[in-house]
């Protein structure tokens, strides 16, 4: 109810000729470098953060009431919108669930294609984590707008596809709406060329920035054995060393048929995580490329679908490497044209519940660092 | 036609008709299009000198150097930033996006305000010092949007702060979002007469 | 596409499918249920049981599952409400699903904080959007929802809120049913 930080109780330091109380700052909810509408106290000695809770739940929209409330279809326009910056990740997730539960079929082409407009949606992703990254770290504006010169091309390759830039509503239960154009290959290559550049640049910008490397190298680094009991999942466990993507760990979909591998890193630091995500890019587009190589032809939609889509009994937990972790959809149906229960599991929801331990210890400016390293996206941690 | 002239009945003109050109009904299809008889902004004195109203200059002031509070709650803030960015530059219209509210001039609420943050958005629209104005960027702020009928999201902004300028889509692309801050400085200059 | 109930074509279907087999030996005093749902194994436990489930699910060997992905809270109606969480085990692959019935009126589950800290965050959601209680939850407050507010929106009898439409709607709702 109230936007102010409770009782905090002060803990006062006494000796060393220095009487001093702890200070509570409130990164609050409208911050430039909180990533959305995210809320944390901090209880500052001095400049080093001794205690810190995370206040999330101001983008709480109501997703899984919603999806009880709106039918099959209905419903994905709420999913897309979770995690906003790839919404065709989720949108994959969602009609995962739904297929498994229904037990319905999902042609060949389809699932290429599936394949194709996530990894895509996940390069534009990352491409939003390396700009708003740099911007935390230090560098203002100028990793911003590097980034969204790609994330500008593929959205419009997203729009040629799909109709829309960010939620087209697209991947439809039993397959994708409608069929890819005939000029997307020649398109597609050219604009992941233009993403390898890209990635030069910012690489080049970033990474080979001295001031950048050092701010993050040694900061907050996490063990496998924390990463598993917290729950961390995607680039944060691959950091710390665990090679365990989703992808190859479970398959869903085509994975299995194509060759890719999975980008790990040594102590789980900061810096882990953004090489980590940096070379996971490279990795989508090289997925895209073969995709391209090797998909079908035939129907993009199961033909025998129904106008109205009935579900009478089916429970299932679709996981799904999304760009932030493992993206889960736990659907519960019985009868209807709407299901009984959705919920989410949000890789970024869970990320997060590990700051405090990351970020205890360390001064104010680490901690907005690792803050922007988890790389969280309030429409799925507030659902 | 070089034939020397003969006399008598053939004293008439020449076989050619005359070229006299029909342009039909064009003159109704381009009629010019009436422009009102409006002052001038401003006048010419010398070169290098104008003479205008001090209204017009301070909406003209004001309009021209809109320095949007980076408020981007959901989805509708990725396509605000990017509307900053370069593809869609917003900076050639002296927009430069701000993240303090004690040094903004409007404030783009974009996503979905939901009943939590309420308290928080009616505070930051206070901290903004006057004249202050509003955008409400998407469906979600101007009535709740997709999600409206959850009962822990606010129908609309409008319900806590007043709003100049709403831009629906879900979410409006750059242009749209264009379109409205352009909107939005057609509507400063229309108040330039309530300048006081 | 309607999905129908393979029950009558599998006249041997085993009473523990897959990892519950290897549960159920492991744990023979604890009365428990299994079936396969679309892409796990279901095991059904008591809330009264689920500690020592847990405690030979983390600690055995052979099970070894080190870590809770997801935790679901369920509003059942008149059956109550449930709980239902998904582990995943590094060391060998396999995932499970475990579901805690509480009886209606009694939503008490004990907390798994102390084995898995993961699920802190996951308790206090499912605790405030279907009312279930979690006992020895070290912080059970709101998460999502506002500090003060106790109300369960997940619940089936929460109702949604009215769309306030102020023009054109001389006919009512717009839209149709089908």
């Amino acid at each position: 109810m109230s936007i102010w930080p409770e009782e905090h109780v002060a803990t006062a330091h006494h000796g060393e000729g220095f009487d001093t109380v702890d200070m509570t700052i409130n990164v609050g909810p409208q911050h430039p470098a909180t990533h959305g509408v995210f809320r944390m106290v901090l209880t500052v000695d001095g400049e080093m953060v001794v205690d810190c809770e995370p206040y999330i739940g101001y983008l709480h929209r109501g997703l899984e009431k919603l999806s009880e409330a709106n039918d099959y279809r209905q419903a994905m326009g709420y999913w897309d919108r979770t995690d906003y910056l790839a919404g065709l990740v989720c949108e994959q997730a969602y009609c995962m669930a739904v297929e498994k539960m229904g037990n319905i079929e999902v042609p060949e082409r389809a699932e290429y294609i599936r394949v194709i407009m996530s990894e895509l949606s996940r390069i534009n992703s990352h491409f939003m984590f390396l700009g708003a990254f740099g911007a935390d770290v230090g560098s203002f504006g100028t990793s911003f707008i590097y980034a969204w010169r790609e994330r500008e091309r593929i959205y419009d390759l997203l729009e040629e596809v799909a109709g829309d830039r960010m939620f087209p509503t697209y991947v439809r239960p039993g397959g994708v709406a409608m069929d890819l154009p005939e000029n997307f290959e020649a398109r597609c290559r050219w604009v992941l060329s233009s993403v390898y550049q890209g990635l030069e640049d910012l690489d080049g910008l970033l990474t080979g920035n001295e001031i950048f490397v050092e701010r993050c190298s040694g900061l907050s680094p996490v063990s496998p054995e924390t990463a598993i009991k917290w729950g961390l999942t995607g680039p944060m466990i691959r950091a710390t060393g665990l090679p365990w993507d989703i992808r190859k760990a479970e398959p869903y979909s085509i994975y299995d048929r194509i060759k890719f591998e999975i980008p790990t890193g040594k102590q789980g630091d900061v810096l882990d995580r953004f090489i980590v995500r940096l070379a996971e890019m490279y990795q989508s587009a090289k997925i895209i490329e073969q995709c391209l190589d090797q998909i079908p032809g035939g129907l993009v939609l199961n033909p025998k679908l129904p106008r109205n889509l009935r579900i009478d009994n089916g429970e299932c937990y679709v996981r799904v490497e999304g760009t932030k972790g493992e993206y889960g959809v736990y659907g519960l149906a019985r009868g209807g044209n709407k299901a009984y229960r959705m919920k989410l599991r949000s890789p970024s929801f869970c990320n997060l519940s590990a700051l405090r331990e990351m970020v205890v210890g360390n001064y104010v400016a680490d901690a907005i660092i690792i803050l922007g390293s988890l790389d969280i996206v309030l429409g799925e941690v507030d659902k | 036609m070089t034939d020397t002239p003969t006399p008598a009945a053939s004293n008439t003109a020449p076989a050619v008709p005359p070229y006299i050109p029909d342009f039909g009904a064009e003159s109704d299809r381009l009629r010019p299009v009436e422009r009102p008889v409006t002052h001038a902004a401003y006048r010419i004195v010398l070169p290098g000198v104008i003479q205008t109203g001090a209204d017009t200059v301070i909406a003209m002031s004001r309009k021209s150097s809109l320095w949007p509070m980076t408020f981007g709650l959901a989805c509708c803030a990725i396509e605000m930033i990017g509307t900053f960015m370069s593809n869609h530059d917003l900076d050639r219209f002296g927009i430069v996006p701000w993240p303090s509210p004690r040094q903004s001039d409007v404030m783009i609420v974009s996503g979905t305000v939901t009943k939590k943050m309420a308290p928080a958005i009616k505070l930051l629209y206070e901290q903004m010092p006057n004249p202050k104005y509003v955008i409400s960027m998407g469906a979600c702020a101007t009535n709740g949007g997709p999600y409206t009928e959850y009962d822990r999201v606010l129908q609309g902004v409008d319900k806590i702060i007043p709003v100049d300028v709403y831009v629906p889509g879900c979410p409006p692309r750059p242009e749209a979002l264009l379109d409205g801050l352009l909107a939005l400085q057609r509507k400063i200059m229309e108040e330039k007469k309530m300048i006081g | 596409m309607t999905n129908e109930n393979p029950a009558p074509a599998e006249a041997a279907a085993p009473a523990f499918p897959g990892i519950a087999a290897a549960i159920h030996a492991a744990l023979p005093g604890v009365p428990m249920t299994a079936r396969e749902t679309s892409t796990d194994v279901d095991i059904r436990v008591a809330p009264g049981d689920l500690p020592a489930v847990v405690e030979a699910l983390k600690d055995r060997e052979e099970l070894a599952f080190d870590y809770l992905r997801n935790m679901v809270g369920l509003d059942m109606q008149e059956a109550g409400l449930e709980v239902k969480y998904h582990f995943y085990s590094f060391k060998h692959g396999h995932s499970l699903q475990v579901t805690v019935p509480t009886p209606p009126g009694n939503p008490h589950v004990p907390s798994l904080t102390p084995y898995y800290p993961a699920a802190n965050w996951h308790e206090r959601e499912a605790a405030e959007m279907v009312g279930l209680v979690f006992d020895g939850h070290p912080n059970l407050k709101n998460l999502l929802l506002e500090e003060d507010l106790r109300i369960h929106p997940l619940l089936k009898a929460h109702p949604l809120q009215a769309i306030e439409i102020v023009q054109g709607i001389e006919e009512g709702k717009p839209g149709f049913e089908f």
